[in-house]
């Protein structure tokens, strides 16, 4: 199982930052190689906390529907549902799968550190994002009552309102940089 | 509940059978909520999303929204719950928009009464939220600029007041990342643990006491507009905050605050911090059970409850549960006078800025793994609804601020609270039945008469049945007494604060001596009087014997001189004086003995009277003894409550007292004083001749029904009181204040080192 630990089965490097009105900012990465670190003005790792963490702490690298922590010093770990990434440091960083359903993973900091970009937290995206305001959403927000998905695909972020049974709602492509309004769900993408 | 409701609908529809002056006030509180024209509606709700949404739909005028839109949600707020946001609005403007420099907004956050509130960050990266002031311009930036410069850990800081290029107003103001309360209960439904409880109302009280130090009342407290910013807990939305004062109390012309959280007199229209008080009390209630106190299917019948209803405190533990009632008095000047004061008896203390970092830090105010994604509020903070002409703008309250006093003496405050849970179970039932007993005994305040009747007919009852019910709490008291003393003898052990924490506790006072109150100081003697090791407890109360022979020693021979000073005097005359001093001796060795085992807590006084009357039955035998060992001659005694008749079994046929009339007579006299005040190391003077007063008038009282030989009796009673004030351990609150500059605040010696040194005079 730890042994194609090394080649990433994606290589598709992305990164984007969703502004949900009323609910937060998030980072959507789609890459299977994901590194976290300090926050330093020159630093390239993907996902940066202002704690004191080293520049660079580890990676966390998919593995089918897994994830798995690797540190600098290249100690391996299964990383859990719901339970925090083994790095030292004041800042604790937990990993979760909220929906059974969706590979994705959501990476959010307990208080009081926030990660860089003023984001609330990051997803770490295979294909699908659920919004909504339930917990089995990857993005939850509790004052909306509209669900979406989003989807990439072909390089392209779609997304459609979750309807009742019976109901239609149409696939709408997110234009980067253009708010667009997916049923009462207000949201804008921008590309880093 | 979402049908449109005008006050006179709801007036018709009433049909709970409350009187007509209930009724009337009630109508007038609503008719002051809904007579009022949009802006004041929208200013009193400004977490009310449906009439936010209406207001703030772009088909919609915003004044025609908040008419009728106002009626129909302030139904909805009835509702303790999360209110709905508005579900089809748009923001203004879109993310990476700059509408004001250097501002760059990120996303919308929620809209309001006075208009949107976005998340936005600065050219350097200050995150901050900006409100962009669409109606009620002049009210709301009024507002806004008398509290720019209010600056407390837990209070929402406001930072300035710009204009952009189209000369559109923007409010600057902290970014508050985390949930509101309001959202956290909700999914609690339960209620939150004791520990977050205490967490989240810590917090509140904090920022409240710092709006009320500044002469500011917050006026529409509620969770909704409570917030958890990264672990701080922050108040918000001081939307409807008034300078007011107690010379400018009364003339309020607006009614203020959502239904669930208001208190009674605010339909009067003449109120002031109470009712900050009273909110703080019904939030305290929600935190620990998860429902608010008065809750129904109508505004209406929960305005009636404020007004008339007693809150259900059945499953609220104390202190919680007396600081609750309190703060819901209906009359305000029972209520605590200041959020210190209320919160004293939780053995709180208001934040400090390191104490609230420590917290965020902590365990406290960590989110769980799955708790939802740090959702900024909704809520749009609405800053002073209220015109305040400068003119009449009130300096702030005299009182100093206390929202940065020292952290707790004992490091948690929730341990300082649990140590309350720690009384014997029968003495937790009689004290809670005794409490209930009295909250019922207080209801009966709107028919004195039928309390009178009530009243005489207990007193009645309970003294034709004085014969067997002496007795029986004799026995009941002589079975409780040694199984109480082992108890608190067992358990004091596991009471004692660690070395640890007492180095804590003595590292902090000499770092930050600070004014206290009273009652604080009473509160950090009281802690260290607990803290005393056993071995030191019995060797003081060895020295309070001693001195107490001493005094009865010098007491009876002052007595006999005075008594035999004409030198014609026989055996039996000296032996009065022996049998006066020896029962004083004995009864204030067993009175000492009980204010040491007491002394490390205010105590319950029921359950230390019924202590006292079984110690009193026992002083009685021995006095009985004693009178009998010193062939003291019997006299015949005589009643006039009875008329000549004594109660057979307790005095002989010739009117000589039995064994029981002593017993009897001792009981009464040590249950009815308070005899532990006198005993505590706290009381205010060393000797007081008016306690003693107190007492020779209460023997004297005593004597008229349960006749003991005069002038011995009464003083046997005097006696005791003097020996056992002088020979109690005292601590004299004057040199306290004098070394270290405590609870007087224009007197602190901030650097006496001696601080924490008292002098405990034995």
């Amino acid at each position: 199982m730890n042994t194609r630990l090394e080649q990433p089965p994606q290589q598709s490097k992305a990164a984007w930052r969703l502004w949900v009105d009323r609910c937060g900012g998030f980072g959507l990465l789609n890459d299977g190689v994901v590194r976290l670190g300090g926050k330093r003005p020159d630093s390239d790792v993907e996902i940066q906390v202002a704690a004191d963490w080293r520049r660079d702490e580890g990676t966390l690298v998919r593995h089918g529907r897994d994830f798995f922590w690797v540190s600098r010093e290249g100690k391996r770990a299964l990383a859990r549902d719901n339970q925090a990434l083994p790095i030292k440091g004041t800042a604790e960083i937990v990993f979760a799968t909220p929906s059974p359903l969706s590979g994705t993973a959501v990476l959010s900091l307990k208080p009081p550190h926030r990660f860089d970009g003023h984001l609330d937290q990051w997803l770490l995206v295979e294909r699908t994002v659920l919004i909504g305001p339930d917990e089995q959403n990857h993005i939850r927000c509790p004052s909306l009552s509209a669900s979406a998905v989003l989807v990439f695909r072909e390089g392209i972020w779609q997304a459609k309102q979750k309807t009742s049974p019976g109901g239609k709602a149409e696939w709408v492509s997110l234009e980067p940089g253009a708010r667009q309004s997916i049923g009462d769900i207000d949201l804008l993408l921008e590309k880093t | 509940m979402n049908t449109l409701v005008s006050g006179s609908g709801l007036a018709k529809r009433d049909d709970c059978g409350m009187t007509k002056m209930k009724q009337r006030l009630a109508d007038r509180m609503k008719i002051k909520l809904f007579g009022r024209g949009p802006k004041n509606v929208e200013a009193a709700a400004p977490e009310n999303s449906a009439l936010k949404g209406g207001a703030d739909r772009p088909d919609l005028p915003a004044g025609d929204a908040g008419a009728e839109g106002g009626r129909i949600d302030w139904v909805d707020e009835t509702i303790a719950g999360t209110p709905n946001e508005p579900k089809s609005m748009t923001f203004t403007f879109a993310p990476g928009a700059q509408p004001l420099s250097p501002y760059t907004i990120r996303r919308g956050v929620g809209i309001g009464g006075f208009g949107e509130v976005y998340f936005a960050v600065s050219e350097a990266g200050k995150e901050v939220a900006l409100k962009r002031i669409q109606r009620n311009l002049d009210i709301e930036l009024r507002g806004v600029s008398q509290c720019l410069n209010l600056k407390h850990p837990n209070l929402v800081s406001l930072f300035d007041i710009c204009r952009d290029a189209d000369g559109g107003a923007w409010v600057v103001m902290e970014y508050v990342a985390g949930q509101n309360l309001r959202q956290i209960l909700d999914q609690q439904p339960s209620g939150l643990s004791e520990q977050e409880a205490v967490r989240w109302f810590l917090g509140i009280a904090s920022g409240v006491d710092h709006l009320h130090g500044a002469g500011l009342v917050h006026r529409d407290l509620k969770p909704g507009n409570v917030f958890d910013d990264l672990g701080i807990v922050k108040v918000g939305d001081y939307g409807l905050s008034k300078y007011i004062s107690a010379s400018q109390r009364g003339g309020q012309t607006e009614s203020v605050g959502t239904f669930h959280y208001m208190a009674p007199e605010i339909g009067k229209g003449n109120y002031g911090r109470e009712i900050d008080i009273y909110a703080l009390g019904v939030i305290l209630f929600e935190l620990l059970t998860g429902r608010v106190p008065f809750d129904g299917e109508s505004l209406h019948e929960i305005i009636v409850k404020h007004l008339t209803a007693l809150p259900d405190l059945a499953g609220i533990g104390e202190p919680y549960r007396s600081v609750i009632s309190r703060s819901m008095e209906k009359d305000p000047a029972k209520r605590p006078s200041t959020v210190e004061e209320m919160i004293a008896p939780l053995g709180l203390r208001l934040n400090e800025p390191a104490t609230i970092a420590l917290g965020a830090a902590g365990s406290v105010g960590v989110k769980e793994p799955t708790s939802p994604p740090p959702a900024p509020h909704v809520d749009d903070p609405v800053y002073f609804a209220d015109a305040i002409p400068v003119g009449k703008r009130v300096p702030p309250q005299p009182d100093p601020i206390r929202g940065t006093a020292q952290a707790a003496p004992f490091a948690s405050p929730v341990k300082a609270v649990t140590s309350g849970k720690e009384d014997e179970p029968l003495l937790r039932a009689v004290k809670s039945s005794w409490r209930d007993f009295r909250i019922w005994w207080s209801s009966l305040d709107h028919s004195p008469k039928a309390r009178f009747w009530l009243g005489a007919l207990i007193a009645f009852v309970l003294f034709v049945n004085t014969h067997w019910l002496l007795p029986v709490l004799s026995m009941f008291a002589v079975i409780y007494v040694p199984y109480y003393v082992v108890r608190q003898m067992v358990l004091h052990s596991s009471q004692k604060p660690s070395y640890a924490r007492a180095q804590t506790l003595a590292s902090q006072t000499v770092a930050k001596p600070r004014p206290r109150t009273k009652q604080q100081w009473r509160y950090e003697v009281r802690n260290s009087l607990r803290n005393k090791p056993l071995v030191s407890r019995a060797a003081e109360l060895n020295t309070s014997w001693i001195a107490s022979g001493l005094t009865v020693l010098v007491m009876t021979v002052i007595a006999g001189v005075i008594g035999l000073r004409n030198g014609n005097f026989d055996a039996a005359d000296v032996a009065n004086y022996f049998w006066s001093g020896s029962v004083v001796l004995f009864g204030s060795a067993c009175l000492l003995a009980l204010g040491k085992f007491w002394e490390p807590s205010e105590g319950e006084g029921l359950t230390r009277r019924v202590i006292q009357s079984g110690i009193g039955a026992g002083v009685g035998l021995v006095a009985f003894a004693l009178l009998q060992f010193f062939l003291i001659p019997e006299t015949s005694l005589y009643s006039e409550v009875f008329d000549g008749d004594l109660p057979q079994t307790l005095y002989h046929s010739d009117g000589t007292i039995r064994a029981a009339g002593m017993m009897a007579h001792f009981a009464l006299l040590f249950g009815g004083i308070r005899w532990w005040k006198s005993v505590d190391p706290l009381r205010r003077t060393r000797l007081s001749f008016w306690s003693t007063a107190v007492v020779c008038v209460a023997a004297w009282i005593l004597h008229q029904f349960l006749p003991v030989p005069q002038p011995l009796g009464l003083m046997v009673a005097g006696g005791l009181s003097i020996a056992t004030q002088m020979s109690a351990p005292w601590i004299n609150p004057r040199n306290y204040v004098i070394r270290s500059g405590h609870y007087a605040p224009g007197n602190v010696n901030a650097n006496d080192p001696h601080a924490n040194d008292q002098r405990v005079s034995a």
